[in-house]
């Protein structure tokens, strides 16, 4: 990392943020400090450093400093290069973005939002984890933060396709259904790619992947990148409109879906020229079409809602619909729904490695949760939660099942043989 | 004409001015610069009205504080609704004659003060003596607790230690409505208690005071959930959109 910090383009980039909206939360929040005990970094950690509020102060006192009078008079300061060494870490590795604090805020101040703008104006002072830009970077460069290019992928594809003994489409000349992955399953959960093909072909949809827009996820976001946010964006759209999708399916990714439902049609600067399903909701909708037939499944599970799938994302009643129509033995957990714990590795945190330690300790929020339903295993439908998860589970040695919804429903589709655990 | 009645009489017209002023900017400001995305918090009201019902909670019973701190919400309630209190009851130096209402919460408006300097208290107490709400206070966070309670404990000495001539009062303050100054009765406790509403309404809208008006404006409560049924469209979007279209 450079040791120079440009302070101009931070303090640009923070008052170009506050211009907006964002200057009626930063006005509004009366340092109440309720929004520690929403966050899972603070009650993990029990830092007061951790308390959400406490993270808006960089971009707050830019703020103070130029639009208010004490700066004018010499009594606020401006933000220096403490203010941004100490608070590096802070804003990367100790928000996953996941909007609980939101839900109990008195003032309803939308910290995750603030978050992604102060992270802008890191990025422009040369500031931000190293691993998590370089994700940004391999993105625009190589097609995906895990570096998969379209040969790789043709490769992949060719490879689960005849691990699993699944047909998948690629590069179809036309199709209702683009599918998009997240390289998160491409390379580390390829079943979970198996599972969707069989799933989609199960229900007899019109689907094809693209080697012009696959990856789902968008680390241009997380990272604070706006330039390869919309990259991103753009080559999903370019494929879906060569091949006449309608629908475009957003894979077992949180973010993914945040970006792409609610905000790249603001990037992108028009109306997107499809819908935009999740892959919960896309199951949803085929089990209410009848399109899915399912064994039942007697074993307790429980589901862990992704912060931008239910909580950001409105989806939080599709996955329980899935489930309800074939598992027998689900439960809830405690706190359940739009107010569920955060895996911990959401926001690109997952890609930042010195917040390992930092994760694992919120993980032993979902450890309890999970153990006080009863249930055996843990179903999520984000594969970002998943792996987050699965690195914590082996830190504690936690017997607990880990699992992915389009797995499990996958292995009880009525043609499909059990697979055996 | 005394020379502390020139004084305050222009120390108030200042105050007064600097907070309408300054409020009304900050409010515009607030209308003007729209939320870019959909972002209510689920569940949402999926109507109009359920939205007015959703920030009539906020505003009137602090929902969300409710459900994230009831020790806060305690104190917070206490201190808001006697602070209503005490202003509905201090319009009867503004207006002749009273209204009935006015003059119908003139008996609860001593327990308002009273009430209202309990709850500054324990706001004041929860900030110094939670380690981790001491640490992100800032001085302007004790300086507002500070200084609307030296308002509250002026304000009931004044009731109940040395009282002072109301009635030459309640002229002062009118003569201030209709530029027809009054000498202002000389008494060290109101003086005291004016200097700090005058500082209050002049910091109102340079400080964390503008929650009052903020809340109303949080796109995250008074948003409509129906992202899903129709695409939401800033105005500055929309231009974006426009300028596209024509490249």
């Amino acid at each position: 990392m450079s040791t120079s910090i440009d302070l101009k383009a931070a303090t640009r980039t923070f008052l170009a943020q506050t211009e907006g909206h964002l200057a009626t939360y930063l006005e509004g929040c009366v340092h109440c400090g309720a929004c520690a005990d929403a966050c899972h970094f603070y009650t993990a950690s029990g830092d007061p450093r951790h308390t959400p509020a406490y993270k808006l102060f960089p971009i707050a006192k830019a703020h103070r400093n130029h639009k208010f009078p004490f700066g004018w008079f010499g009594f606020a300061r401006p933000i220096g290069e403490r203010d941004l060494r100490e608070w590096e870490e802070l804003l990367f590795d100790t928000c996953t973005m996941c909007g609980r604090c939101t839900m109990i805020c008195p003032m309803g101040i939308d910290i995750a939002a603030i978050v992604a703008g102060a992270r802008r104006a890191f990025v422009a002072a040369g500031l931000g984890p190293a691993d998590l830009l370089a994700a940004a970077d391999s993105s625009r460069d190589h097609g995906s933060p895990l570096g998969v290019t379209a040969d790789k992928l043709r490769d992949r594809i060719a490879w689960i396709a005849d691990d699993n003994d699944v047909t998948i489409p690629l590069d179809q000349a036309k199709a209702d259904v683009l599918l998009t992955l997240s390289s998160v399953e491409t390379m580390k959960y390829p079943q979970s790619v198996a599972a969707m093909a069989k799933l989609l072909n199960h229900a007899g949809v019109s689907w094809t992947l693209s080697t012009k827009g696959y990856e789902a996820t968008n680390f241009g976001y997380l990272a604070g990148k706006g330039a390869i946010a919309k990259t991103m964006v753009e080559r999903v759209v370019a494929a879906a409109e060569s091949v006449g999708a309608k629908t475009v399916v957003i894979p077992e990714c949180g973010h993914a879906y945040g970006v792409m439902r609610w905000s790249a049609a603001a990037m992108l600067g028009r109306p997107l020229p499809f819908q935009v399903l999740h892959i919960s909701e896309f199951l949803a909708h085929l089990m209410r079409e009848g399109k899915l037939q399912l064994t039942p499944f007697d074993e307790p599970i429980t589901y862990h809602d992704p912060c931008q799938v239910s909580r950001r994302g409105g989806a939080t009643a599709d996955a329980r619909e899935v489930l309800g129509g074939f598992a027998r033995g689900f439960r809830e957990m405690t706190p359940t729904g739009d107010e569920n714990w955060c895996c911990g590795g959401g926001g690109g945190v997952q890609a930042i490695g010195r917040a390992a330690n930092l994760r694992y300790q919120v993980f032993k929020l979902k450890m309890d949760q999970v153990e006080k339903s009863g249930a055996k295993t843990m179903v999520s439908a984000c594969s970002n939660c998943r792996l987050t998860m699965d690195e914590s589970k082996a830190h504690w040695q936690w017997p607990g099942g880990i699992d992915s919804l389009v797995e499990i429903v996958a292995d009880h589709l009525v043609e499909a043989p059990r697979k055996t655990q | 004409m005394p020379i502390m009645t020139v004084i305050y009489a222009l120390l108030l017209y200042g105050a007064a001015a600097v907070f309408g002023l300054g409020v009304s900017y900050r409010v515009l400001t607030y209308a003007r610069t729209p939320a870019p995305l959909k972002i209510p918090t689920m569940p949402a009201p999926v109507t109009r009205t359920g939205v007015v019902f959703r920030v009539a909670r906020e505003v009137a019973l602090f929902e969300s504080l409710f459900k994230s701190s009831k020790w806060t919400w305690i104190f917070a309630v206490m201190f808001h609704l006697g602070l209503l209190l005490e202003v509905v009851r201090h319009l009867r130096y503004f207006i002749q004659p009273i209204w009935f209402w006015t003059v119908l919460v003139q008996p609860f408006g001593v327990y308002g003060g009273v009430v209202m300097v309990v709850g500054l208290l324990g706001l004041l107490g929860r900030r110094v003596l939670i380690a981790r709400v001491r640490y992100i206070s800032q001085p302007s966070d004790y300086l507002m607790l500070l200084l609307l309670l030296g308002i509250g404990l002026s304000g009931l000495a004044i009731k109940f230690l040395d009282h002072t001539d109301i009635v030459s009062f309640k002229a002062f303050v009118l003569g201030l409505l209709y530029f027809d100054w009054q000498p202002l009765p000389d008494s060290p406790l109101l003086l005291a208690h004016l200097s700090m509403v005058a500082a209050l309404l002049i910091a109102f809208p340079f400080s964390k005071l503008l929650h009052a008006p903020g809340v109303f404006f949080s796109p995250t409560r008074n948003q409509v959930d129906d992202a899903r049924e129709r695409r939401h469209l800033a105005p500055w979007a929309a231009q974006l959109e426009g300028a596209g279209d024509e490249v």
